[in-house]
Order: C-alpha cells, then structure tokens, then sequence
C-alpha cells in the first residue's frame, strides 16, 4: 500500500502489509514495521472503532471488489506465502524496540542517513546523489 | 485511521475512510481524501497495487482487525443509511461560489 500526504511531498510511504506487526492495543489495531528501501522509516497505522465504517465501505464498494477479482491471483499468492509473511526477525525487534511510545516524537528508525532527513531534505539529497 | 511515519516528524496523520473517493484505474485501486491533523488539512491518497493483495488479506484476516471489524460489525447498517440514503460517503466537496458572485 502506498500512501501519499501533501505534506509528504512528492515521497510516498511504501507501506508492506504483508511484513507488517499487527497487535491490537487498547481495543485499536496497530501496524506497525519499516518502510520499503530506499528510505526506511518506521511506520505505524492505528486503526480504531470509528473506521470500520469506512473500510467497509471502500471493502464493499464497486471500485474495491471489482480491484479484488482483477488481482484474484494474489489469494494464490496469500495461501502458498502465508507462512512467509509477518516481520522479518530484524524487523521485529526494531520495531518492539520503537514502539508506540517512542513515537512520534523519537522514534527511533534504522541507521539509514535518509531515515534523520525530512521528506524534503531526503528527495533532495537523493535527487543530488542521482 | 492514523498513519505516523518517522518522516511525518511529530505528526500523525488522521485519514477517514469514509470520506475518500475510490477509483479504480486498471488493476490499481486509488482512495483519494484528506488527512487532518491540528488545523492542517491536506490531499492525501492511498494507493492499493496487485502486489498488496496478499498483504491485505492477511491484515484483514489477523486477529486484531477481525476483532476490531466484529466488535463493531454494527455500524453496517447507519453506515450503509449514511452511504445510500444521505450520500454522505465520499470525498468532501468544496462549496460552491454562489451564482452571480465574481471572482
């Protein structure tokens, strides 16, 4: 899933469900991993009471079960990779190790010098290093 | 729904699901809405590809999203009132410049 923010700039948070940490906190359901290289920030979703209405909602609607049966394949791939799927070990620590409490104020993420930029700063150092 | 990445700073972006326009262009599902958060409001999209399929399942089929869907399986039905009766889904639209009103 990709997400995309104006005040992301032109970057967009890759976001890998499939490798993601889900725990449930306080009646909310928490994702939790590390973005797609290049950059890999540390990411959190929180989904709460309130938006199931609207994952219903775009679950239920046209654009969504028609998106469903043209990828129909990716259930193929859900079932023959679903031992595979879930943080990688790596992952899972530094993930339980930034946890919700650090964030967002100090999260800490990977060692990565594009992790300590700003989106702004981070596509500008990459379009220089390009 | 909440999204926080280390590069949004000290930000947490809050997304309604409810108010996003959904659309499909080929085997790609867009979710286009806003995001708030502390007076900010901005543009934001979601963008769901082949290969989040499989990623997808498994979050909806994890324990905590279940648990989260069935504990509030009930707002099916104000939720679909809201959808088909007022068509209060969807992206909200920025008001219209009364007629007759220059720029």
């Amino acid at each position: 899933m990709r997400f995309w923010s104006k005040g992301l700039g032109e970057r967009e948070l890759d976001i890998e469900l499939d490798k993601s940490d889900i725990v449930k906190e306080e009646g909310k359901a928490v994702l939790r991993g590390t973005l797609k290289a290049p950059v890999t920030w540390n990411y959190e979703v929180t989904l709460f009471n309130e938006d199931t209405a609207g994952i219903f909602r775009v679950m239920f609607s046209i654009p969504g079960i028609v998106y469903f049966l043209k990828n129909i394949s990716g259930v193929g791939t859900f079932i023959s990779k679903r031992g595979e799927m879930g943080p990688q070990p790596a992952e899972a620590t530094a993930t339980a190790a930034t946890g919700a409490k650090s964030k967002p104020a100090e999260g800490k993420a990977s060692d990565s010098k594009a992790a300590d930029l700003q989106p702004a700063e981070a596509a500008t150092k990459e379009n220089t290093d390009s | 729904m909440k999204v926080w990445s280390k590069g949004l700073g000290k930000q947490a972006l809050n997304a309604d699901w409810f108010k996003t326009d959904v659309k499909l262009e080929g085997k790609t599902l867009l979710a286009k809405g806003i995001v708030r958060d502390k007076g900010i409001i901005w543009d934001c999209q979601f963008t769901f590809t082949e290969e989040d399929i499989p990623g997808i399942l498994r979050m909806m089929m994890s324990g905590p999203v279940l648990s989260l869907l069935a504990r509030n399986i009930m707002v099916i039905f104000p939720s679909t009132y809201k959808r088909i009766i007022k068509r209060e889904a969807g992206k909200e639209k920025s008001k219209k410049r009364p007629a007759g009103v220059s720029k």
